[in-house]
């Protein structure tokens, strides 16, 4: 069973520069929990941290409620995956696996026996005596995740592990590494820049940026209610239009208005409309008129241009010509105020 | 071999315990050259045949300095030599020794510091290559005629580095005055030790060079061109003492090989084996060289900070 | 463990930082303090004066006199420091001085029969009697001192005696520098060294550059061998390339008289020549790493644009290997200029700062610690003007270029070909030319310094059977030094890289690259001046030369195993690390091995300095502990030494040298001088 991870207004400065700026979270056991960002968000810095790998500044992290402030890095029991594999180039990939396994005095046979089944885990075979050099980059990646879960951590984090493979190989690893992780019911930290991967693989995402917090849910909650407009844009894709509340009704800054289903308080605010949320006509609604459209297999995509709401990206199946008219509605849209 | 590494690892922790008669270590700081010490040191061997000999050989004033430096824990046992002004001058860095046979030698020190080995002419060896032979100079004055310069010049050994350059000008001040010495400081190529000088004129990048006479007639019979000259003007003479250093860590040994260096018989090697006269009255004067009462010798009078300082301040 | 108690730290990388200060201060940084504080004292004072019998009078020998000043007063001599009158001296009848204290109590003691002591005004002078004698001298009478009153005395000494007065006690100054810069001597020598260090490097630097350019732009026959030897003829024996040329071209040198020369090698030509011989190997193999370092498409983009290959020449590839060149350029002007064997035994009577600093520390009677402590100051500061200098311009414009494609060499014509083979066969020649006089001459007879034309054994003979305990001590010395710092170096890299430490880290590195701009005899000065005294008393042992080896490697240690570093990734040691092991196990089950091949050309280079160190050797040996370079000096430069001993000792030297290099050259070639980099 994985360990349950807290982490209490977590804090790390270099300099001046806040790369964590209190930052809170509860991650629940055996979840997929994944930290999502552009780059210098600070997801890695807090990944590390949970590892033991760097200091924080301020806040305290707690496995299953204990304090590891104290606890050194080679004292926590987590398993760790490194983007470029960090496998030994000078062991074969019996030794890179075994190594954890040799810290803890473990006897030959037992090695034997949990290097061979780890290895069936990651869904390899007759590799145990090859160099690491010898092999593609998604071998290494799952010999790089085999050596870190043969020691059967509780914890499992995964820095970017995806991200110098090619697109199919990603998919594929990513499925495997969710199965993994819920066969054994280990608590998993994935930190990514891709927000497909995100979505796909995680139970849970915490969204961040510029060292904060900016949303945690499931990935339905992340890209269906975005909290933020920097959720709702770096999410998917989106029509964010600006403009303001009045009355029950979100003007745009460019004159368009529509009604709101709940009634929010006036004030400025931002509209987000995925673009799968467009309807297009041939007439009625907004008129628009199409500036060029993409073939993007099971959709094609679109940018209209409205007097009353700017640009608009919108992606449907089907079929109008550059530079017809259109008409445009919207059928779900989510007002942001931030 | 490793036994002598290990020898010698003791020796410079200093735990050699009491040091046994004639047998052990005896390390000499010397400023003569190779195959001036070799004879007596092969003599030492047969005599003397226990002792674990170690030889630094250096310029008198390095030495100097070494002894100097080192003043307390001292790695030499035997100062081996250089002249007797040097060893006054700097007599707290050597200890006393009692020769039984102080009267048998032609000069000895009343505070028994340094013991007289040799007596030693210093005279001007020029290159036969760089000099033509009716040009060769017979007095000092001549060798400093400037048609030399274009010659090569005269090297004289630095007199704050060299006891032979200290005698050359101590000497030739005294006889001749400092305005004669500031004729030198103007005209000789000054070079820091008396090796590098007499080398020099051995291979001609000097014309001439004031030198120990037992080098030059050496040198003569090795067939190399130079030709030693016994300055008519004056011929620049000192004795070559030794004494034992301070604080000696095998001061038995260094007592025993110094009463074998006074012996008549190292005197007499050293006169058939490297030409050298001797100190002592019983021993004759080695074949080839002259006859010292047929040259006008002139010795060192003032001291070493005196002659120095003047020289250094002629030069500027 | 007691060092946690006081480095309260969970981290032992820190413990081990602040240790290593701690360490490198105390080697590195104390003793250049000790030549800076030697730099400002000076002697209390000294004069000599002479009592001469006839016309009674005290001649005092104003060249002498410092410190102190000196006027005639009512017949006496009246001695002033600092501008108050100490004392007086007067004549009392033959053979007898009168002193008498102008401030208070003078007292006197004889020490012996030739010394005395005066203590007057709170200063102690110490007197020595020295009495001229010719040959069959005369008789001395030994001082007596009789106390008159508490503030006069009366000493007897002996006839025509010069007493020649040193007050030790130490004053502090600026008048060394001054003295040092004034002395038309030393101002000499510093010229001479600036003309030496800048011809031979830009001789070097016309020779070596050119001929990395031919051979990195093409593909010529034997490339591979041909950069092989030039790392050979880098660790060359010290001054053994000056000793061979003298013994070539000097006056009566073998190729003079074969070709009835009148000239010498002799002077300041010489030692640029030969210098320039000696360091062009360092510009060489560092131009040629960067020529074939650079992007092939930046030239070809410029030919590409109408560039002539000329104009290619100097405005894409000299620039883009600027940075390498220069370092190549940089670290031959360092060597040139702290180079003490050549210019020993090239320039005779012309100094260089090197020599002069020198010659100033192991001298007699100018016996002047201080003065050489200024030059070695001096030398010092100009080699960080040099480094100052050469940062400047790099940090001014560079291009760093990561190579894409590497260059690949074009086939020259045949016409092409042959004048390039020609070009880097004769500096082939003229970089071998030494070990080949050598190797010659120590199978030929030598006899009072010259060499005949007899071929013999003898000296081999006479070295195995005399001279094996220096082999064994420069290998120990090379091995341990080696060790050391390599070991240190390891760890300081790692603490710099990974664990960049604030105020420690940038310290750190400061002090450990000192070595790198204090020239060996500055450090074997400062060596001795800082362990010459208790508590720690080093001077005249293995352990001090070791320690000065170990010192000097230390730069090049640190750097090779940095350069080595960065291309290990840090999480291969977290990987470690998560999987349990602590952070001294993860570094050296996962970083240290990985580290160990990159170390071996550093290594490598460590130990051949070791074997080849002279110049702060020859400030620190003393026997027994005399390494082969030593030796090879001794028999080289004193008289009627046996050069026959130097020259197979020197053969063998090489034998040691070569084995080891060439079986590292084959695989790791450019490695070794780039490690030098800083």
């Amino acid at each position: 069973m994985g360990t349950a991870i807290t982490i209490k207004n977590a804090t790390k400065r270099f300099g001046s520069k806040a790369a964590l700026d209190d930052v809170s979270l509860d991650i629940k056991p055996g979840e997929f929990f994944t930290l999502l960002g552009p780059s210098g968000c600070g997801k890695t810095t807090l990944l590390r941290a949970i590892a033991g790998f760097n200091d924080l500044t301020g806040g305290e992290i707690l496995f299953d409620g204990r304090d590891v402030a104290g606890l050194e890095a080679w004292k926590r029991g987590i398993g760790f995956v490194f983007q470029n594999y960090a496998l030994w180039p000078n062991k074969t990939v019996f030794e890179n696996i075994a190594y954890g396994l040799r810290i803890r005095k473990q006897d030959d046979a037992t090695i034997k026996a949990k290097v061979a089944d780890v290895l069936a885990m990651v869904r390899l075979v007759d590799v145990e005596k090859r160099y690491p050099g010898e092999m593609s980059g998604g071998m290494q990646q799952r010999i790089a995740i085999a050596r870190a879960l043969v020691v059967d951590p509780p914890i499992l984090l995964l820095d970017e592990p995806l991200s110098n493979l090619d697109a199919k190989l990603r998919v594929s690893l990513r499925r495997d590494i969710r199965e993994i992780q819920k066969r054994l019911g280990l608590t998993a930290v994935y930190v990514t820049h891709d927000q497909e991967e995100a979505l796909e693989v995680s139970d849970r995402i915490a969204v961040m940026s510029q060292g904060r917090l900016e949303q945690v849910g499931t990935p339905e909650d992340i890209y269906e209610r975005p909290a933020r407009v920097f959720v709702a844009d770096f999410i998917g894709a989106a029509n964010l239009i600006k403009g303001e509340v009045k009355n029950g009704r979100f003007v745009a800054a460019s004159g368009g208005s529509l009604p709101l289903p709940d009634k929010p308080a006036d004030g400025p605010g931002t509209l987000l409309i995925r673009p799968e949320h467009v309807v297009l006509s041939s007439s009625g609604g907004i008129p628009g008129v199409v500036a060029n459209h993409f073939y993007a297999g099971v959709n094609r995509r679109y940018r209209v241009v409205t007097e009353a709401f700017g640009d608009l990206t919108i992606d449907t199946a089907g079929r109008h010509d550059e530079g017809s008219t259109v008409g445009v509605a919207f059928s779900q849209t989510r007002l942001l105020k931030d | 071999m490793f036994r002598k590494f290990a020898a010698a690892a003791v020796l410079s922790v200093g735990l050699t315990g009491a040091a046994q008669a004639q047998s052990g270590n005896i390390v000499f700081y010397t400023s003569h050259a190779a195959d001036t010490t070799g004879p007596v040191l092969e003599l030492m061997k047969q005599r003397l045949p226990n002792l674990n000999v170690t030889l630094v050989r250096a310029g008198t004033g390095e030495v100097l300095q070494r002894l100097k430096a080192e003043s307390g824990n001292p790695a030499a046992d035997i100062m081996w030599g250089g002249s007797i002004q040097l060893f006054e001058g700097n007599a707290d860095l050597f200890q006393p020794f009692v020769s039984t046979d102080k009267d048998s030698f032609l000069v000895s020190d009343p505070a028994n510091i340094w013991h007289a080995s040799n007596i030693i002419s210093i005279v001007i060896g020029v290159n036969t290559k760089k000099v033509p032979l009716g040009e060769t100079p017979t007095t000092t004055a001549q060798a400093l005629d400037p048609k030399y310069t274009a010659m090569g010049g005269i090297a004289l050994p630095d007199p704050a580095k060299s006891s032979t350059g200290y005698s050359v000008i101590s000497a030739l001040a005294a006889a001749q005055g400092w305005p004669f010495i500031e004729k030198i400081a103007k005209t000789a190529r000054v070079l820091p030790s008396s090796g590098g000088a007499a080398n020099a004129a051995r291979d001609g990048e000097t014309a001439m060079v004031w030198v120990n006479e037992d080098i030059t007639a050496k040198w003569e019979r090795d067939g190399i061109a130079i030709k030693s000259v016994y300055p008519a003007d004056g011929v620049p003479t000192v004795v070559d003492p030794q004494a034992i250093v301070k604080g000696s860590k095998n001061l038995e040994n260094a007592r025993i090989v110094m009463a074998f260096l006074n012996t008549k018989e190292v005197h007499e090697t050293m006169r058939d084996k490297v030409n050298r006269r001797s100190a002592r009255k019983d021993v004759t004067p080695p074949p080839g060289l002259p006859d010292l009462g047929n040259l006008k010798l002139i010795f060192a009078a003032e001291p070493a900070s005196v002659v120095n300082a003047r020289f250094e301040a002629l030069r500027k | 463990m007691l060092l946690q108690r006081f480095f309260p730290s969970r981290d032992p990388w820190k413990v081990f930082a602040i240790a290593a200060l701690l360490l490198t201060s105390i080697l590195i940084v104390v003793p250049q303090l000790w030549i800076i504080i030697a730099s400002l004292r000076e002697d209390g004072g000294r004069f000599t004066f002479r009592h001469q019998e006839a016309g009674g009078r005290i001649e005092l020998a104003q060249e002498t006199v410092m410190g102190y000043r000196f006027t005639e007063r009512n017949g006496k001599l009246v001695a002033d420091l600092g501008g108050t009158g100490l004392f007086a001296m007067s004549r009392a009848g033959p053979n007898t001085l009168e002193f008498e204290g102008l401030s208070g109590p003078l007292t006197g003691t004889a020490l012996d029969a030739n010394r005395l002591r005066l203590e007057v005004g709170g200063r102690r002078i110490t007197m020595n009697q020295t009495v001229p004698m010719g040959l069959f001298g005369t008789t001395r009478l030994p001082i007596a001192v009789e106390q008159l009153s508490p503030t006069s005395l009366r000493l007897r000494h002996g006839a025509n005696a010069f007493m020649e007065a040193i007050d030790p006690e130490p004053r502090w100054t600026l008048g060394n520098f001054g003295a040092f810069l004034n002395e038309p001597a030393a101002r000499t020598a510093l010229i001479n060294s600036l003309i030496v260090t800048i011809l031979s490097t830009a001789l070097a630097g016309v020779i070596g550059v050119s001929l990395a350019w031919m051979i990195a732009k093409f593909d010529i026959y034997g490339r591979e061998g041909l950069v092989v030897l030039v790392t050979m003829a880098a660790v060359s024996p010290p001054f053994l390339g000056a000793y061979a040329w003298r013994m070539l071209l000097g006056s009566s040198g073998i190729l003079t008289q074969a070709l009835g020369l009148d000239w010498t090698i002799i002077g300041l030509h010489g030692v640029i020549w030969v210098t320039a011989w000696h360091v062009f190997p360092l510009v060489f193999l560092l131009a040629y790493d960067a020529f074939t370092g650079a992007d092939a498409a930046l030239g070809e983009a410029a030919e590409s644009l109408g560039a002539s290959p000329l104009r290619r020449v100097f405005t894409v590839d000299l620039p883009l290997a600027l940075p390498g060149v220069l370092t190549g350029l940089y670290m031959a002007l360092i060597a040139a200029f702290a180079d003490f064997g050549t210019p020993k035994i090239i320039s005779l009577d012309l100094k260089l700062m090197p020599t002069l600093v020198y010659d100033e520390f192991l001298s007699e009677a100018g016996a002047n610690p201080s003065r050489a402590s200024a030059g070695a100051l001096l030398m010092v500061l100009i080699s960080t003007g040099f480094l100052g200098a050469y940062r400047a311009y790099l940090s001014f414009g560079t291009y760093a270029t990561v190579s894409a494609r590497r260059l690949s060499p074009k086939k020259p014509t045949a016409l092409v070909h042959g004048l390039i083979l020609a070009f880097a066969a004769f500096i082939l020649l003229m970089a071998f030319v030494p070990h080949v006089t050598v190797l010659i001459t120590s199978f030929m007879e030598w006899r009072s310094g010259v060499v005949f034309p007899v071929l013999t054994l003898a000296n081999y003979r006479t070295m195995f059977a005399n001279e094996l305990m220096p082999v064994l001590i420069s290998l120990s010395l090379a091995t341990v030094s080696t060790a050391a710092s390599i070991v240190l170096g390891i760890g300081i890299a790692y603490v710099l890289v990974r664990k960049r430490y604030p105020v420690i880290g940038p310290l750190l590195n400061g002090i450990v690259m000192m070595p790198y701009v204090i020239p060996g005899t500055v450090i074997g000065i400062g060596l001795i001046l800082a362990l010459n005294t208790p508590p720690l008393v080093l001077t005249g042992t293995w352990a001090i030369l070791c320690l000065s080896f170990f010192i000097r490697n230390l730069p090049y240690a640190v750097k090779s195993s940095e350069a080595v570093l960065f291309q290990i990734h840090p999480a291969l040691e977290e990987a470690a690390v998560s999987l349990g092991a602590t952070p001294m196990r993860s570094f050296m089950h996962a970083t240290l091995p990985l580290m160990a091949s990159g170390l071996v050309s550093g290594a490598t280079l460590a130990f051949l300095h070791g074997m080849t160190e002279l110049s702060s050797t020859i400030v620190l040996y003393r026997p027994p502990w005399k390494p082969m370079t030593a030796v090879i000096f001794e028999n080289t430069i004193t008289l009627g030494a046996d050069f026959g001993i130097a020259a197979a000792m020197t053969v063998l030297l090489m034998v040691i040298l070569y084995g080891p290099l060439w079986l590292i050259t084959q695989k790791t070639r450019g490695q070794m001088a780039r490690v030098g980099a800083v």
